[in-house]
């Protein structure tokens, strides 16, 4: 029978020090809406640190150049909350999305980074962001970027390691959106997701480009080819043409053989279009939406 | 006649309504027994196989395990899901389980445990060695190993008369259900050797015929007690669980509960029927249809089930919907090692509609004529005959549904609105239907017995086989009772049936329970009054005929002035005359008319991710008088629902490597949820059916039949195909839009 301990720390401390006396059976979960479903198995004979009631790690702030908010944060929140609709918009967007009202309500971004599953819709905005997320194992505390975060699941980050929190560098005249496919309008897994944060120019055109991709590898990652062909350019209806392309271009590279690749590399069009026309709509809001004005 | 009644016609609430909304009903899995045991089922892994070993001894040395049941110490009588009534002439190959498994999800074993905890850890240490058989996975593939065939006319001759064929091969997949309650069941024994069944089913006679043939017990030693229904749309009109249920309890001498997982509701219950149809139409200049010819492959699964009943049902309605002269159906009925297929709301209807209504539009495209139109000059008459000699079509109101319809969606305006060039594509689409009411005319008894009381306070109580599946069943036979009896439909009990003392009845299904049930009702609440007038006349001093009854009361007509309520004139009899207000009546229908009705479709579609939106539904629907309108809307509204997901996103499918179903839980098996769901506009055809009660006709099932082809062909309107092979997924919609990539993918 599948039997374990369940440890409830208040505090990141507390929480640290169960981890510490469980060493690799110690399993952190916060909302547990991907650990119910899929993971209840992997913790036989182990310890269950449930995060839930540690408050360090349920704010959302800005701090001086940082939006920052702890990792126990609900999907729920970050949707409902103004600050993270201004600086971080992409997020915002995509929390508001990720599956039904009842999930949004338990999961939490950082369970959503520490699952890494390919499709998880928080992980693309936080590397489009160039957010970075405090790994703490043991006296290691360390501000590590999405992309190592997310790759080093699979090494040596996890098991063990307690996301703490995560931090997005506030840009000048930056805006950011994230755009979703699934198979319906809502309640629904991404079959292809992506993000985009870029800085405008005075005179409209995109830099500092940032697109991040999922649910078309086992994680999410950033597309610099197609990042370089959106640089220095303004947000058109060419410009999204190009960015299809582009995005076809690494769609038939890593779904290759696929059955699915017929279908994903049509409907990246789709989607390259809708984030194209959403990062537009943000510039036109000017710039609200990511970041301070100038 | 409408303006005088006062209860038919009411929108009131389902009688339970307020008890589902605050949580207070008790459904199956709900229920609990002093030392109730808790069975987990073990399903086979593989599509076809024998079994060579099966081990228990680690399965039975879980503590609190009881019992592990398997074909190695069951009865290995065999039977057949779907069959209601003794002599029902059948194929009957399942059993409670066998040594060869027939498809993913088949019963391998059973493991009754004091927990429901330790039978699931014990159902994971059953020891099986398979030994693999080929598997047929795909229809296309199977022999068929039964035909069903109809015709009027001469087919050829009418083609050859045709100015237009139009040929089209459209598929409909495997359903499922998605009753918010899984498959569940309690068996509970009694010491005299009777056994207790409490199921949530739609036809305790047949639970009851089925649960006593495997069990080997007298009917009366068989009660099947009807369960609240936490929904079944067609998905436990089979009786699947109970009669192993039945024998774990009778075996352990325990009560015994079984409860599936929405897992196993998917892959090891019912699904709907999956239908290929090759459809050919042909018109002459004016669009009058001249013949039509429907070879349907019909994939019943891994046991017969359903599977020639349902084709026969699938025939029929191809006659009653329009004036074809010349037209021939068959099917070819195939076992696939795939999950079995069962009723499901509307028991064929909109999969031979699916493939008729798409046909039509794509015949209505190449004349270049308005869909509607087309249908206009060919849809059925009032009194129109069934060619194949099958009962009268009754009050049709087919055409005043398309006219109507039209009117209020616009439909003349909307399908002349640009479709766009650009991403977004706009369309509209429309279809008919036409759906039946219960058996009469099919080799089916359809009757139904049902007693009716007045007690001392002059309450009514109603004594039937009720079923009440969330559809109104029992507020809708209160509604019809009351008028008769001039009372509040809440002075009127009218309880879920039990085989121990409810009346015959064929079930609730064949969408025969307003029109038949109803009309017993009616039958009952008459004689009841007949023999109140009749008693009254003795208290009374009078003749019966003399005798009025008005509003509740009973008045002596000869002048006296004299008047009771019905409870002093109930204690009265009770009293004086020493007999009980008590009848019991057999109502045996006497026809069987169409119901019928029509959809309008607005939609938009994404033609860079085939995302398809529906924008606007129109719906009406000839149901000859809503007892209940509040009810029949909310019947039409989760129709449309089934309707819109059986068009662009719901089916199960197989990997044909490994048998497996690809959707096995709602992550995968996509419905249409409330933000998808367009705004739906109901709209009511009543105009009276004669042997309807109060005029009524049914709707539960008509409800879902237009509404997939009228998507299917406002997709097709959109974006100029002609895509034949439901559900239209975002993956089908771009491979209809761009075949040569999707050559061989997502067929």
């Amino acid at each position: 029978m599948n039997c374990f301990k369940i440890a409830g720390p208040r505090t990141i401390a507390e929480a640290l020090a169960f981890a510490a006396e469980a060493g690799d059976n110690a399993i952190y979960i916060s909302g547990g809406t991907d650990w119910l479903v899929n993971g209840a198995k992997k913790v036989a004979g182990g310890l269950l640190i449930d995060l839930t009631q540690v408050e360090e790690l349920t704010y959302i702030e800005e701090r001086a150049d940082h939006l920052v908010m702890g990792a126990g944060v609900t999907f729920s929140r970050i949707a409902t909350n103004p600050l993270v609709w201004e600086k971080a918009r992409c997020l915002a967007q995509a929390a508001a999305q990720i599956g039904s009202t009842q999930i949004r309500n338990r999961a939490t971004i950082g369970g959503n980074v520490a699952n890494a599953a390919p499709a998880a819709d928080g992980v693309p905005p936080l590397m489009a962001l160039d957010a970075e997320v405090l790994a703490i194992k043991g006296e290691i505390r360390r501000w590590v970027p999405m992309g190592e975060a997310v790759s080093d699941l699979c090494g040596g980050l996890m098991p063990g390691t307690l996301f703490a929190a995560f931090r997005v560098p506030l840009l000048l005249n930056s805006v950011s959106a994230f755009v979703k496919l699934g198979s319906r309008s809502t309640v629904s897994v991404a079959k292809l997701n992506l993000a985009a944060r870029i800085q405008t120019t005075e005179d409209g055109r995109s830099r500092n480009v940032r697109l991040a991709m999922g649910a078309a590898a086992a994680n999410a990652f950033r597309v610099t080819a197609v990042e370089k062909l959106w640089e220095g350019r303004s947000c058109e209806e060419a410009l999204a043409e190009e960015l299809a392309g582009g995005l076809v271009t690494q769609v038939d590279r890593l779904l290759a053989g696929r059955a699915s690749l017929p279908y994903k590399r049509e409907a990246i069009r789709g989607l390259a279009y809708d984030l194209v026309l959403d990062i537009g709509r943000a510039v036109e809001d000017g710039g609200r939406g990511n970041g301070r004005k100038a | 006649m409408d303006e005088k009644l006062k209860y038919v016609g009411a929108r009131l609430p389902l009688h339970d309504a307020a008890a589902k909304v605050i949580g207070r009903i008790r459904y199956t899995g709900d229920l609990g027994f002093p030392g109730m045991l808790h069975a987990k089922l073990v399903f086979s892994p593989f599509p076809h196989a024998r079994i060579a070993r099966l081990d228990i001894s680690r399965a039975l040395a879980v503590p609190g395990v009881v019992a592990v049941f398997s074909h190695l110490n069951t009865p290995s009588i065999a039977y057949n899901s779907q069959v209601w009534f003794a002599g029902q002439e059948t194929v009957e190959d399942e059993r409670l389980f066998s040594s060869t498994v027939r498809y993913v999800g088949d019963r391998v074993a059973a493991v009754v445990a004091q927990t429901l905890v330790a039978a699931e850890v014990a159902a994971k240490l059953v020891d099986v060695e398979y030994e693999l058989l080929p598997a047929v996975i795909a229809a296309q593939d199977a022999a068929s190993f039964a035909e069903k065939q109809l015709q009027v006319g001469d087919v050829e001759v009418g083609f050859s008369m045709s100015r237009l064929i139009v040929e089209d091969v459209v598929e409909t997949p495997k359903i499922h259900h998605a009753a918010m309650e899984n498959h569940v069941c309690i068996a509970v024994p009694d010491p005299n050797g009777k056994i207790t069944v409490y199921a949530p089913c739609q036809i305790i006679v047949s639970v009851r015929l089925i649960v006593a043939k495997v069990l080997g017990l007298a009917l009366n030693k068989v009660r099947i007690v009807q369960a609240a229904v936490g929904g079944s749309f067609g998905g436990k009109q089979e009786v699947i669980l109970e009669p192993l249920c039945a024998y774990m309890a009778k075996v352990t001498d325990r009560p015994v509960k079984v409860e599936l997982d929405r897992a196993a509701s998917i892959t090891s219950t019912r699904t709907r029927t999956r239908t290929i149809g090759k459809v050919r139409t042909g018109v002459d200049e004016k669009g009058h249809i001249m013949a039509r010819e429907v070879d349907l492959l019909v994939d019943t699964g891994a046991y017969t089930s359903n599977g020639i009943v349902i084709s026969m049902a699938m025939g029929k309605k191809l006659f009653r919907l329009y004036r074809i002269p010349n037209q021939s159906y068959r099917a070819r009925i195939v076992r696939t090692n795939t999950t079995v297929a069962g009723a499901c709301r509307g028991y064929g209807s909109p999969q031979i509609h699916a493939v008729t209504e798409i046909n039509l539009d794509h015949v209505a495209r190449k004349l270049d004529m308005d869909p509607v139109e087309l249908r206009l000059k060919n849809l059925v008459h009032p009194h129109d005959c069934d060619l194949t000699g099958g009962p009268s079509l009754g009050n049709v109101g087919i055409i005043e549904c398309l006219r109507l319809g039209a009117a209020e969606f616009n439909w003349t305006a909307k399908r002349a609105l640009e479709k766009g060039t650009g991403r977004f594509r706009r369309g509209s689409g429309m279809a008919c239907a036409v759906h039946g009411n219960g058996y009469f005319g099919s080799p089916y008894p359809d009757f139904t017995s049902m007693t009716l009381r007045m007690l001392e306070d002059g309450g009514l109580l109603l004594t039937a086989g009720l079923h009440e599946l969330g559809c109104g069943t029992i507020t809708t036979m209160r509604q019809i009772i009351a008028e008769v009896m001039e009372v509040d439909p809440e002075t009127i009990e009218a309880p879920d049936g039990d085989t121990q003392t409810s009346p015959f009845d064929s079930g609730c299904q064949a969408s025969r329970t307003t029109f038949v049930c109803g009309a017993c009702a009616m039958k009952a609440a008459e004689s009841l009054k007949a023999l109140l007038r009749q008693e009254a006349s003795i208290i009374l001093n009078c003749n019966p005929d003399q005798v009025l009854i008005k509003d509740g009361e009973v008045w002596s007509g000869i002048g006296t002035g004299q008047h009771y309520p019905y409870a002093a004139m109930a204690c009265l009899i009770q009293q004086k005359n020493e007999r009980e207000l008590i009848v019991t009546e057999t109502y045996k229908s006497q026809a069987n008319p169409g119901s019928y009705g029509a959809n309008f479709v607005e939609v938009e579609v994404d033609t860079f991710t085939g995302m398809v939106r529906v924008t606007e539904v129109v719906a009406v629907y000839d149901l000859g008088k809503a007892i209940n309108p509040m009810l029949v809307e909310g019947q039409i509204h989760g129709a449309v629902q089934m309707g819109i997901g059986m068009a662009i996103c719901e089916e199960i499918t197989f990997d044909p490597a490994t048998g497996r179903a690809k959707q096995e839980g709602f992550a995968k098996y996509h419905l249409i949820n409330a933000p998808d769901m367009p705004p739906v506009k109901v709209l009511l055809i009543e105009k009276g059916e004669e042997h309807g009660p109060f005029g009524a006709k049914s709707i539960g099932e008509v409800a879902i039949v237009p509404t997939a082809a009228a998507v299917v062909n406002a997709i097709n309107h959109a974006l100029d195909t002609n895509l034949t092979v439901l559900p239209l997924t975002p993956e089908r919609v771009l491979a209809g839009l761009h075949p040569a990539q999707f050559s061989g993918v997502a067929k």
